[in-house]
């Protein structure tokens, strides 16, 4: 079944500043949504508002055309990877996936780097494998989205490419939202890409749509 | 049963701090001895606001973490209501044993 989410009527001040003023967002099951945007343009903001985290003046979260409100009470509708690492340091692996009801021999078999890491804690991990363990269980757990911020920080070229084969694979079973400064990745990966400018979005489809809209300067 | 295991992870991190305010009421519970009825309104009151001020001291130092009490459906509110009225009912359980 494909699952929709919808944001709009977003409006967003700090102060006399307007952030968010103009947003329109759809993720489906199947499809990945990116959303790029430079730096302070509310691209976090946005994700808490979805989230229910940041209230706003107004806005309109839809799930499959239903409005609704926190939504970070409801991790089966919505999983948020944050641009940090959030999993509690002293926590192995093993029990890090046993909270989220996944198996060790599963996260081994799509990433081998893991292999006999199971009784690490998380801080004994590299950076980059603390990092795809905190991908793998927002994607592999069930959930009809999820929101990813940043997912390629921390992350060498080849872990990249392996993440992104990932979320390739994984999309068939529920939508992503996607925000990274790694554009071109990104923009291999998505189906949809947004450009968050001016309290806006923007539907893009290339490079040159990003370099006309100022996110980006080809040649330099 | 996930969501206990996670508040309890959750209260062993801020149970030392809790309970040396509750052996802190004690002793001025055995100090007064049977003149210590006069302070409860007092104990009470100071461990509720111990109470809160630890909660969000907690919740301030482990921000980041809360995203993954969250992805697991337990939410701050629930942390604090469960772990807060746990502790107080500890809190006075022991008071009353002392103070008998």
């Amino acid at each position: 079944m494909i699952h929709t989410l919808e944001a709009d009527g977003v409006q967003l001040d700090f102060g006399l500043r307007r952030i968010l003023s103009d947003v329109y967002l759809k993720c489906e099951t199947g499809k990945i949504s990116g959303l790029l945007g430079r730096n302070g343009q509310g691209k976090t903001c946005l994700m808490n508002i979805i989230l229910g985290t940041l209230n706003s003046s107004s806005n309109s979260i839809r799930f499959d055309g239903n409005v609704t409100h926190k939504v970070s009470k409801r991790p089966d509708l919505l999983l948020y990877l944050p641009q940090f690492n959030f999993i509690p340091k002293e926590l192995t692996v093993k029990k890090v996936l046993d909270d989220f009801k996944l198996h060790v021999a599963d996260l081994e078999n799509r990433f081998p780097e893991f292999k006999g890491r199971s009784d690490l804690k998380v801080n004994q991990l590299s950076g980059g494998q603390w990092r795809t363990l905190e991908l793998y269980i927002v994607v592999k757990t069930p959930s009809l989205f999820a929101m990813l911020d940043e997912p390629f920080t921390h992350l060498n070229p080849i872990q990249i490419e392996n993440i992104k084969q990932f979320l390739l694979e994984e999309k068939a079973n529920k939508g992503f939202l996607i925000t990274d400064h790694m554009y071109t990745h990104l923009l291999d990966i998505s189906d949809t890409v947004y450009l968050l400018k001016d309290g806006r979005t923007h539907l893009t489809k290339t490079v040159e749509d990003l370099e006309e809209l100022g996110y980006i300067r080809i040649g330099y | 049963m996930r969501t206990l295991k996670l508040i309890a992870r959750f209260y062993r991190g801020i149970f030392l701090a809790n309970f040396l305010v509750t052996l802190s009421c004690i002793g001025i519970v055995g100090y007064y001895g049977s003149h210590a009825h006069k302070l409860m309104g007092f104990l009470f009151w100071f461990k509720v606001i111990t109470l809160g001020m630890i909660f969000s001291t907690a919740i301030y130092y482990q921000k980041k973490e809360m995203y993954y009490y969250q992805n697991l459906g337990v939410s701050k509110l629930k942390l604090g209501i469960t772990t807060s009225v746990f502790d107080f009912l500890i809190w006075l359980f022991i008071i009353i044993i002392a103070y008998q």
